[in-house]
């Protein structure tokens, strides 16, 4: 703030001054002479501030931002990821458990899914009591319908 | 008591596990916090109710501007009186005139121009903290190329911009008052050249930054949205080649995380521009407010006041004009950018 008065104060006394200077000058030969000096000092103290100016912004342009970007973008995909594994676990969870209903069987599903792009199911825990037709037939099920091996169910009592 | 320990046990296990996508908009910045509607769910709502605080606000900022025409209004019609005579006096009394009108404007005038730029300020950072955000967001919804794009496009132009408006157009602004003032006063007209030239780079640097950024968002929105789309597509493809029945389940999952994503992103979109919007119009309208009174009080001191101090309150009222166009851009920066995340994919 101060130095915003001092500079209005500073280019305003200018001015005056030279209104003042032109006045006492009013039919003398030397008027376009001072006029052009007055000019010039006046510009100089209007706008020297202007040329201190600190025009650096290639600083921070260099800045991360698209590394930032890339980071912000990559998180999305994370989240895109997590929440999609989460609702396909869940998904072929029901899915068995509904299987195996339909067989009279009451057992609980937990589906491990792999790291691939789109996640798909690579084990899967069967619990419960279910007898070796059910079994049999929902192995079938899901080799057929889901893609799980033999190899990859694991049946615990 | 039993009851009520038995309830607390059993509560964890009623909880169903949510998989949506959990991002949020910052909160609004503590300038914006009173004029932040209570609900965002519907913009139409939340824009009225900002609206309609905003007009209630609007008439002090109109008595502070009209009592400040009144005292140049004043000054005018003395010094109006004293130019009646003729010689020195006629041009001491037209710099003394232009001295006192500078005076009765500059202290306004800087406390807006500070407002202007703490708006300026306020408005970038939470721009700065918006983005991360609507680009998580947007690359959720699979729009992972746009919104790295719209990312880095928008954080560029928001440091050239504010770099700009602090280190140049302010200071730019500065220069112009005080040669507009010096120009008044000294009473010759040759500064008015130069006056002008700082008027032309000011409103130029700004246009011209808001083309380029505009032209940029429509640029890159169609190369990275195509880009995106095919991606998408590509997916989609991928899940439906699994086995058929884990085909139709991955694909339903997809189906539903975008859909989520894209509510989650709209919810904070809507509550992002709403906060903007909060932080910047009580400051706009008050600079608007005195910019107004100012253009009035030109109108009416031409009808008897000498040119030259008519030509003075205007100047003043072209700068308040352009702090209200920083002001504007840096908020339509932020607006932009937002909207465009919003647009979504493809």
């Amino acid at each position: 703030m101060n130095g915003l008065r001092e500079y209005a104060i500073s280019v305003i006394m200018m001015a005056m001054l030279c209104s003042l200077v032109l006045n006492l000058l009013q039919s003398s030969a030397a008027k376009g002479i001072v006029k052009m000096v007055c000019g010039m000092i006046l510009t100089i103290t209007a706008v020297a501030p202007l040329c201190r100016m600190d025009l650096s912004i290639q600083e921070n342009l260099s800045s991360s931002f698209l590394a930032e970007a890339k980071a912000a973008a990559s998180e999305g995909e994370d989240l895109n990821r997590d929440a999609l594994r989460a609702v396909i676990k869940q998904e072929l969870e029901t899915y068995i458990q509904d299987k195996a209903a339909d067989l009279n069987a009451e057992i609980t599903a937990q589906v491990t899914l792999n790291n691939g792009d789109p996640p798909l199911p690579s084990w899967v825990v069967i619990k419960g009591d279910i007898s070796p037709y059910a079994k049999q037939q929902l192995q079938k099920i899901l080799q057929a319908q889901l893609g799980i091996a033999k190899e990859s169910l694991e049946w615990t009592g | 008591m039993r009851k009520l320990i038995i309830v607390l046990i059993l509560l964890p296990f009623l909880i169903t596990p949510a998989y949506a996508i959990e991002l949020k908009a910052p909160e609004v910045p503590e300038s914006g916090a009173d004029w932040m509607p209570e609900s965002t769910a519907s913009f139409p709502d939340a824009l009225m109710e900002l609206l309609h605080k905003a007009l209630l606000t609007l008439q002090p900022d109109l008595a502070d501007a009209a009592q400040i025409s009144i005292t140049v209004t004043c000054i005018i019609m003395a010094l109006s009186m004293l130019q009646s005579f003729s010689g020195t006096l006629q041009r001491i009394a037209s710099a003394a005139g232009a001295a006192a009108i500078a005076s009765a404007l500059l202290n306004d005038t800087n406390s807006l121009i500070r407002l202007g730029t703490t708006t300026i300020t306020e408005l970038s950072d939470y721009g700065k903290l918006l983005l991360p955000v609507m680009t998580a967001a947007m690359a959720s919804q699979g729009g992972t190329t746009a919104s790295t794009m719209l990312y880095a496009g928008t954080a560029a132009f928001d440091i050239v911009l504010s770099s700009l408006i602090s280190n140049f157009l302010v200071p730019a602004v500065y220069c112009f008052l005080a040669i507009a003032t010096a120009n008044s006063a000294f009473g010759e007209d040759i500064l008015t050249r130069l006056r002008d030239f700082i008027k032309w780079l000011i409103t130029w640097t700004l246009k011209t930054l808001l083309t380029v950024y505009t032209t940029y968002m429509g640029i890159s929105g169609v190369v990275s949205g195509t880009t995106d789309a095919v991606a998408l597509k590509a997916a989609k493809f991928t899940i439906s080649s699994v086995v058929p029945v884990v085909g139709g389940i991955l694909s339903d999952a997809s189906e539903s995380v975008l859909v989520s994503a894209g509510l989650v992103k709209n919810a904070a979109g809507i509550y992002g521009i709403i906060a903007v919007l909060a932080v910047f119009l009580a400051p706009f309208l008050k600079i608007g407010a005195h910019y107004a009174v100012l253009k009035l009080t030109s109108a009416l001191c031409s009808l008897f006041g000498t040119k030259q101090l008519t030509t003075l309150i205007e100047d003043f009222s072209t700068a308040m004009g352009f702090i209200l166009a920083m002001t504007g851009t840096t908020c339509l920066l932020v607006l932009i950018s937002t909207i465009c995340f919003l647009k979504g994919v493809g």
